[in-house]
């Protein structure tokens, strides 16, 4: 007994190449998706340019699976906003599903001449009665407005009214599916006319850094607009908690972010009052704050944040001082137990203080951990940026073993390392060629969480570094070679 | 071990392990459907959409990957990445483009995704880096636009691109 598969159009194994390309895999949504979807957005952008069919299928890609934005940048002239809604006129299928609005102080100078109510005049253009939300205006109903990326600084703010405005429009605002907020400026003056009415499908928000600083008002009311947001992307700060307790949207709270030099003691206290748990934390600043006379009390509210939250913590991220601040400051403090991701933040402008993690006790704090992450930060680097300098992944090969203690899985460890480009190389090759203090972490590192590297066949060191104890920490070392720096 | 004989459309037959088969999701279907019992060794199923030399490449892979671990889930947020082709697949896939594109829909259509991912990764990765012109060169596609119309995408892509 047999039954026939249902038959296609075409038999596999008799079609050239060319043709079958263009013919049976690009007419298959599902094959298109599987191959274009391994390409970045840019790399779509290139194959967009080599038919008709390929163009479709990429922008397709990137309207339904990709964040397309149009780019407002520092770059652009106000002549060329002209040119943008002429061409967006003549389009027929536009690949941007979204406007990124990034208004540095450099684009007001490129703006040329805008006088105060806005008006726009071009050094070779007589008609200087186009206004700057007129034209984006118009722009903006040529545009799919699915994704919103606003980026604002304080010079910007004369910009920020007629963009944002004519954004917060009710038919446009309504399509608005994702937005992301950064903001450096003081929104006093615009926030009491700029208030989007309804956001009402708006599902997922993610705010910048910048607020923790800026802590604009505008916040507030973007969360009451938005009565059908399900997501955060990205750390909550204390001071915004009354702002999603008024929204009704403390439940969306997931990631929060304590920065014990800029949050003020009542600020850190919302989080008790509000009941407010999370699964990811995120501490930072204590460093900044050590002349501050509230430290103690500071830190002590921290120390009832996690405990609020201890059980569900699954991801805690925080600075190498903050975690033995923490254990010295909390001699009661009891484990994490769900705690499996721990990220540690090395500043290496103070290399001396490395040697501090030999303070911390992490089979007792942390009993289940299965990956640390540890974030380099190099000299002359600004703290904030998190995703620069080098990252080590410790991930165990024991996760059958939930139960194992840090120590075991440090022993059976599997390595790759991120180098600052964001691209992997290989597991089993391990290479340092940064900077020298760099290699200095590691060997101060290691020894004190008992950390050995079995895994590793090929070692690549920088010229400068001299005195790695190989035989104790690389054990599986098959070749070992010495990259000539110059850097 | 228990067989199954697959039937290819020029009519060659290959006896496969059931197991192997079953990494098929089509098959495996099928042969729950049908009932298929272990010791049904003279079943014959036939693949009217597969030729002989495809299908001996794809059991070949099957063979090879048949103790690998179910695939991880999909997570939208991780990077998809195309530089993790273990060492075999990227020698099993060393083969003319015709023969790529057929053993993509033969995994397509017999459904066995992790043939699938590496197959279109191995495409994925014969576009990146190229511009649009060895695009077209590579498989052997015509540029069908005007002019004005590829300077008319030349130009929107300029807006998208981050500076």
């Amino acid at each position: 007994m047999a039954k026939i598969l249902p038959v296609q159009n075409r038999i596999m194994g008799a079609t050239e190449a060319g043709i079958l390309f263009d013919a049976h895999i690009i007419s298959n949504e599902l094959l298109t998706d599987g191959i274009f979807g391994y390409l970045t957005d840019s790399e779509l952008l290139n194959c967009s340019l080599v038919s008709k069919t390929w163009n479709s299928i990429c922008r397709s890609i990137l309207n339904r699976h990709r964040k397309c934005y149009l780019r407002i940048t520092s770059t652009n002239t106000a002549k060329s906003f002209e040119n943008l809604l002429s061409l967006l006129e003549s389009s027929v299928y536009p690949p941007f599903n979204g406007v990124s609005l990034s208004i540095p102080t450099y684009l007001v100078q490129k703006f040329g001449a805008v006088n105060h109510r806005g008006a726009l005049s071009f050094p070779d253009h007589q008609d200087a009665s186009t206004t700057i939300a007129d034209l984006f205006g118009k722009i903006y109903e040529k545009l799919v407005l699915k994704n919103v990326v606003i980026n604002l600084t304080e010079t910007g703010t004369f910009l920020a009214e007629p963009l944002l405005g004519t954004l917060f429009r009710p038919q446009i605002a309504s399509q608005i599916e994702y937005l992301q907020i950064w903001w450096y400026m003081d929104d006093e003056v615009i926030f009491r006319r700029l208030v989007p009415n309804g956001l009402p499908n708006l599902f997922t928000l993610e705010l910048g850094h910048s607020l923790q600083q800026m802590r604009p008002r505008i916040l507030q009311p973007v969360l009451l607009a938005s009565p059908n947001l399900g997501k955060l992307i990205g750390p909550i700060f204390p001071y915004q908690i009354p702002m999603f307790a008024a929204a009704k949207k403390l439940s969306l709270i997931k990631h929060v972010e304590i920065d014990l030099a800029r949050s003020t003691a009542e600020e850190l206290e919302f989080i008790k009052k509000y009941g407010v748990t999370f699964d990811k934390a995120t501490v930072t600043g204590l460093r900044f704050s050590a002349q501050n006379s509230k430290v103690m009390e500071k830190v002590n509210l921290l120390a009832d944040a996690l405990r609020q939250s201890q059980e569900g913590l699954t991801e805690l991220e925080l600075n190498y001082l903050e975690l033995i601040v923490l254990q010295i400051a909390m001699p009661d403090f009891l484990p994490f137990p769900n705690c499996k991701k721990l990220t540690l933040l090395y500043d290496l402008t103070c290399p001396g203080e490395i040697l501090n993690l030999k303070w911390v006790n992490f089979s007792r704090l942390f009993p289940n951990l299965t990956s640390v992450v540890v974030i380099i930060i190099n000299a002359g680097r600004v703290p904030l940026i998190w995703e620069r300098g080098f990252t080590f992944i410790f991930e165990s090969y024991a996760a059958s073993n939930p139960s194992q203690s840090f120590e075991c899985s440090v022993r059976n460890l599997k390595i790759r390392m991120e180098d600052g480009s964001g691209s992997w190389t290989s597991k089993k090759v391990l290479k340092i060629c940064d900077t020298p203090s760099y290699s200095l972490l590691l060997m101060l590192f290691a020894p004190s969480i008992h950390m050995l590297f079995p895994c590793v066949r090929n070692l690549a060191v920088a010229e400068e570094i001299q005195c790695l104890n190989i035989n104790n920490y690389w054990r599986g070392l098959e070749s070992f070679s010495i990259i000539h720096s110059h850097v | 071990m228990p067989v199954v004989r697959l039937q290819s459309v020029d009519g060659e037959v290959f006896p496969v392990d059931v197991e192997i088969a079953r990494m098929s999701f089509a098959i495996r279907n099928m042969l729950d459907d049908l009932g298929v019992q272990d010791n049904d060794a003279e079943e014959v199923i036939p693949l009217p959409n597969v030729t002989g030399p495809i299908l001996r490449k794809v059991i070949e892979w099957c063979t090879h990957h048949k103790d690998d671990p179910p695939p991880p889930e999909e997570d939208d947020t991780r990077e998809k990445r195309t530089d993790d082709i273990p060492a075999w697949d990227q020698e099993f896939l060393r083969v003319d483009q015709a023969v790529l594109f057929d053993i993509i829909l033969a995994a397509n259509y017999l459904d066995i995704k992790g043939l699938l991912d590496v197959t279109c990764k191995t495409v994925a990765n014969m576009i990146k880096g190229k511009t649009p012109e060895e695009i077209r060169k590579l498989f052997n596609i015509k540029n069908d636009f005007t002019p004005a119309e590829e300077e008319q995408i030349r130009k929107e892509n300029e807006w998208c691109e981050e500076k």
